[in-house]
């Protein structure tokens, strides 16, 4: 068949997008890479954290965020708003917490020489003040970041002024979204590979189902792919810089012989992705799937996987430009017992596999990709979330500084 | 005061005894355990645990999933390690896939979570 007869399906509704090779410049280069966190990481809205994280009024959680080289601090206030503030005191910048979560008694007392600031950032107390030669604490208070929540989700903008509102920004994402039961899951686990992979690698592995039947012929392909067919996402979107991915659910899924003990107990993992959406929907509520599971991709670094009992998420943190740190979260309802539990580790253990197989083929790209070898990358119809993705990387890095 | 019975878990389940080895605490500690032994070794667990595991997970139903004796909490944790074994014996036909990232390089964070929560139990209550 003449390659430019063949049909082709997604890239169709959007003739703008070009369907020309893309270089592998960016994946190795440092000063890229600079670029990148100026223009994309301090630029746009970066989840940390869920509300679940702080529940309760001086709740407070520390994640560092070395793509923005800071430690963040979130804390909810006795008003019950969740806000952020860079973790640092004022007078010689000692990080004000130092455990990564916590409860506070309504402040923070710095550890190195006592000052204390409350839950919304204000300096309330200078140790020795009448000492210093002038320290004005309305001045001096923790330096805030801006924090929002969307479906329970924490989000934080380095820019001074974020060019638009978190609800701005994941309005493409939102209809999409809206109805899934969040609440009824609890983080249950959570992995951390540090890998030696860009993170743009990295993200784009995750943007497309295709290589699910090649990668993952031994893991998850059995679930959340047509054995024998050819493969073709059951949706592939792109949502402004964002993107969506579904994969049809198998037309026969036969357990493993644990995987169908584990079915009798509770929902894992595989079984999840593999139950088709007019199926047995355990804690869906009604929630209608596009295929085996509604994969999102938030640009920059996010990404949120809804199935049927479970949904997941990762974090993709870049730290240099061949160093990426990997968070895989996943939620449950809480095990009520053994059984339940049981089921789970089933569904984490399986999925863990499966992305460790991601994790493997990362590194090898990247051991090859500074080589020079090859100066260009093809992308195929069914690869078009990738270029989505590439091209809002371009576009933010290319941009104007505000 | 309750006696320490040199069984590692119930009585009923005592044919589990020689896999005890596999009923390690944490995750991490469970997949490098299985990891490291031959593959032959791994299949005569799976084997031996296979038929027993409704039963073992039914029995440990009856209990409070948060307090469990010592023995069943053994056994729970024998459970996990079939987990590891079925990945081996039925996904990868290997206990060390040749392809993967080391566990231990693909972090089990909640491994930790129990033992921070206890901590911050325990500076809590003080």
């Amino acid at each position: 068949m003449d390659l430019a007869e063949q049909p082709v399906l997604f890239m169709d509704r959007h003739p703008e997008m070009e369907r020309t090779p893309v270089p592998t410049e960016p994946y190795v280069s440092a000063d890229f890479f600079e670029k990148e966190r100026e223009k994309i990481f301090r630029r746009t809205w970066i989840n940390v954290a869920r509300e679940t994280d702080v529940p309760e009024p001086n709740d407070y959680l520390v994640r560092e965020v070395q793509i923005a080289r800071t430690s963040v601090l979130i804390v909810r206030g006795k008003d019950n708003v969740v806000r952020a503030f860079h973790n640092m005191c004022s007078h010689r910048g000692n990080p004000v917490a130092w455990d990564e979560r916590g409860k506070c008694r309504g402040a923070f007392t710095c550890q190195f020489h006592g000052w204390v600031y409350n839950t919304q950032g204000e300096l309330v107390y200078v140790a020795d003040a009448d000492r210093f030669f002038g320290v004005d604490p309305q001045q001096n208070g923790l330096t805030p970041i801006h924090c929002d929540v969307w479906q329970g989700f924490i989000f934080v903008n380095f820019a001074e002024r974020p060019s638009e509102t978190l609800a701005g920004y994941m309005a493409p994402i939102t209809a999409g979204v809206a109805g899934y039961p969040f609440a009824d899951y609890s983080k249950t686990y959570c992995y951390k590979a540090d890998e030696a992979v860009n993170w743009k690698t990295l993200v784009e592995a995750q943007l497309e189902g295709w290589h699910l039947p090649t990668l993952h012929a031994k893991t998850l392909a059995k679930s959340a792919t047509n054995i024998g067919k050819r493969f073709t996402h059951s949706a592939l979107d792109c949502l402004g810089p964002h993107g969506f991915v579904s994969t049809f659910p198998p037309d026969v899924f036969n357990p493993s012989p644990v995987t169908a003990i584990s079915g009798r107990y509770g929902v894992g993992t595989f079984d999840a992705f593999a139950v088709d959406r007019e199926g047995d929907k355990e804690g869906s509520d009604g929630f209608k799937l596009n295929g085996a599971f509604d994969l999102y991709h938030v640009f920059p670094n996010l990404y949120i996987g809804l199935l049927n009992g479970t949904y997941f998420t990762y974090n993709i943190w870049p730290v240099a430009v061949d160093r990426t740190i990997w968070e895989i979260t996943g939620y449950f309802p809480t095990a009520q017992n053994a059984g339940q539990l049981f089921a789970q580790q089933v569904g984490s253990i399986a999925f863990r596999d499966t992305l460790r197989e991601d994790g493997f083929t990362h590194e090898r790209i990247c051991s090859v990709m500074s080589s020079g070898a090859k100066k260009q990358l093809h992308l195929q119809d069914e690869e078009m979330a990738i270029r989505n993705f590439m091209n809002a990387v371009n576009a933010y890095v290319a941009a104007r500084p505000s | 005061m309750t006696q320490y019975s040199g069984r590692s878990f119930p009585s009923r389940f005592a044919a589990l005894e020689p896999y005890k080895d596999f009923a390690r605490e944490t995750e991490l500690d469970r997949a490098e355990t299985i990891n490291a032994r031959p593959f032959s070794e791994i299949v005569v667990f799976y084997d031996a645990m296979l038929p027993l595991l409704p039963e073992a997970l039914d029995y440990l139903n009856t209990f409070d999933v948060k307090a469990l004796p010592r023995e069943e909490a053994n056994l729970l944790r024998l459970c996990l390690a079939m987990v590891e074994a079925s990945m081996a014996v039925e996904l990868f036909e290997d206990t060390d896939p040749k392809y993967l990232m080391p566990i231990r390089r693909f972090f089990p964070e909640h491994d930790r979570w129990a033992g921070d929560a206890a901590k911050a139990g325990a500076r809590a209550a003080a």
